[in-house]
């Protein structure tokens, strides 16, 4: 009995937890297809014109394309600093990787102010132009998740010793790494991708004080947005929303495949 | 042309401060298979991996076919390795795990086709070049990675631990397969194991090795009849190991001053003796355990002054019964005298 009501009480906290957090989320969609909607418990008619005015918006378009080449450029940035060193790490030295986990944190420990502080104010005075201060920063912000999941990405398979049977057979180091290292790590890559990417495109604080209006990205345009035109920004979060929503799918629907890709080939093996 | 293949000359490495190869100096005969045994973290793969290549850091010379290599890239070497996690390619077929070295080398299309179609069916898997690595079973996974290894035709073959991984049966059969290969090709093989009964069933010759040094070099039968350190005797066999003391005490004469050690096989007793008494030593004793081996029985005798005694016989006749008081007879010549 008393059983009973302790589950009643759980679903019922539950269920206002979740009204609480969806609440917003469907207010905002739907306050983005309403013609308006004052002083009233629903909208007066629903209307396509929001979205249609944001995609012809000019701002609009370039901020989705600074985000973009953001998010593109800092992955490209990434994955080249940081591939390699997962790769050393886990093929030729374990034992720097407990090092690697300590720096790897760090960004979660130092608040993105302090380090833009301390980036504008070492490479002000130095001819190194901000856009790459920023590109770099926000790699490096990104550690944490990329390492984590390219680390991942190398559990499955003896990659030292099928990376040095490669060179046995006659390849150079590098031609061995294209041929056998990345095809095998391609998931955990891929996730790393986007990880970073969706990362890096909805960056705003270090942007906004190492750029600012000068490189209007799409979050920088949607908190504009925000302050003047509170129906044109539902409509940019709606957005925006989506996309996050359809990258996680992606990534659960990948994580998923791999993992009863995973359990099968245990399967096989106990069949062995 | 010389008939060696590969020499090993004063090789010492050193591991993160840790001298685990110390002066080593071996050679190895072309077209027989060699075996490196000694126990786990004696330096097997430690010696492999620096003849393949993949030891930066090396003191000493290695020689192949009479060419100083150790300055050579691993890719530079023309030597095949075969990994104990036989290190196949996930991502590419049995084909083209096969023909990886092949393409590396810019054959021509039908000369690869040609060469791979030969040498899955040497290894019997010609049915199986369209599959992939996660659906192969252990056996087969070896038998993909000794291919992808042959078909280059390398000076020599490295094999660490090949069998390890697979159970007790499989591991007999391929092992016979690996050394039918060695022949029926003309390879030169160098095989890592720690197996002792491995390494006498298929080796021309065995390198015994401990503590980063070379023990002893000879054929198997040499290895097993006349081990030279009691390490040796106790790894390579189940034999008895007596010091000087001891077999004074079953009645053998020895000088004063005598502190070798001693060796007599359990196979070498008999319980009846031709010829002069006086070629024998006797010792007399209780059955004190017997185990069955199938083939064989092996027994422990305790003697008359309390010394333990390990002595086999074939499964010819009726077994003694444990208790049975006897007395079993060793041909002097026998008793093998060893260093420390
Ligand atoms: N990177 C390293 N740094 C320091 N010491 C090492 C390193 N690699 C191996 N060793 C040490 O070198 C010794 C020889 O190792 P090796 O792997 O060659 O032995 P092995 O004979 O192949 O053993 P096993 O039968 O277990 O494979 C061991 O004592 C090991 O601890
Ligand atoms: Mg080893």
């Amino acid at each position: 009995m008393e059983k009973h009501i302790d589950r009643i009480i759980a679903k019922i906290v539950i269920t206002l937890i979740s009204i609480y957090l969806a609440a917003p989320i469907v207010a905002t969609i739907m306050y983005s297809f309403a013609k308006s909607w004052v002083n009233t418990i629903l909208p007066d008619g629903w209307t396509f014109e929001w979205y249609l005015q944001l995609i012809t918006n000019s701002d609009f378009l370039s901020a989705l394309a600074r985000s973009i080449i953001l998010g593109f450029v800092t992955t490209i940035i990434a994955m080249c600093c940081f591939l390699p060193v997962v790769f050393y790490a886990n093929v030729y030295d374990e034992s720097i990787k407990a090092k690697l986990r300590f720096i790897t944190v760090l960004p979660f420990t130092i608040p993105g102010i302090v380090l833009v502080t301390g980036l504008v104010r070492v490479y002000a005075n130095l001819p190194v132009p901000q856009m790459l201060v920023l590109l770099l920063a926000i790699s490096l912000l990104s550690l944490p998740v990329t390492y984590q999941a390219l680390d991942n990405a190398f559990i499955a398979h003896d990659f030292r010793a099928m990376f040095e049977q490669a060179l046995i057979l006659g390849d150079s180091p590098i031609k061995a790494f294209v041929k056998v290292v990345i095809p095998n790590i391609r998931v955990g890559m891929f996730i790393a991708m986007l990880l970073t990417f969706t990362n890096a495109f909805g960056e705003y604080v270090l942007t906004n004080i190492i750029l600012g209006g000068n490189y209007e990205t799409l979050k920088i345009y949607m908190y504009r947005l925000m302050q003047s035109n509170g129906q044109a920004s539902s409509v940019l979060t709606t957005v925006y929303f989506f996309f996050l929503a359809i990258i996680s799918i992606i990534m659960i629907a990948i994580m998923k495949w791999q993992g009863s890709k995973k359990a099968e080939e245990v399967e096989d093996t106990k069949k062995l | 042309m010389s008939s060696i293949s590969l020499e090993v000359k004063d090789l010492a490495i050193n591991l993160s401060g840790n001298q685990v190869i110390k002066d080593m100096n071996f050679k190895i005969k072309k077209n027989t298979l060699t075996t490196f045994l000694g126990p786990s973290g004696s330096g097997k793969t430690t010696v492999l991996r620096a003849i393949a290549g993949l030891n930066q850091k090396i003191a000493g010379k290695i020689l192949l076919d009479d060419t100083e290599i150790q300055n050579l890239a691993a890719n530079q070497r023309n030597i095949g390795m075969i990994f104990q996690s036989y290190a196949l390619f996930p991502n590419l077929s049995v084909f083209e795990n096969v023909a990886y070295g092949l393409r590396v080398r810019k054959e021509p299309k039908a000369t690869i086709k040609e060469k791979v179609d030969a040498i899955l069916k040497t290894v019997n898997l010609q049915d199986k070049e369209q599959s992939y690595p996660e659906n192969l079973s252990g056996g087969q996974k070896q038998r993909v990675a000794i291919a992808r290894a042959m078909v280059l035709e390398p000076k020599i073959l490295l094999l660490d631990e090949p069998l390890s991984a697979l159970d007790a049966k499989i591991r007999i059969e391929l092992r016979n397969q690996i050394r039918e290969y060695q022949q029926r090709l003309g390879i030169t093989m160098l095989f890592v194991t720690h197996d002792q009964a491995e390494a006498m069933a298929i080796s021309d010759e065995i390198i015994v090795m401990d503590n980063g040094k070379v023990q002893q070099q000879g054929s198997p039968l040499e290895i097993y009849t006349h081990p030279q350190n009691i390490f040796i005797a106790k790894f390579i066999g189940n034999h008895n190991i007596l010091d000087a003391a001891q077999l004074r005490s079953l009645g053998v004469e020895l000088a004063e001053n005598d502190k070798s050690n001693f060796i007599i096989r359990p196979e070498l007793f008999q319980i009846s003796i031709t010829g002069d008494s006086s070629d024998y030593m006797a010792v007399s004793g209780k059955v004190k355990n017997i185990s069955i081996l199938g083939d064989r029985f092996e027994y422990r005798f305790i003697t008359e002054n309390g010394l333990e005694l390990k002595v086999e016989f074939l499964n010819q006749q009726q077994a003694f019964m444990i208790e049975t008081a006897i007395t079993f007879y060793v041909k002097k010549d026998n008793i093998e005298r060893v260093g420390i």
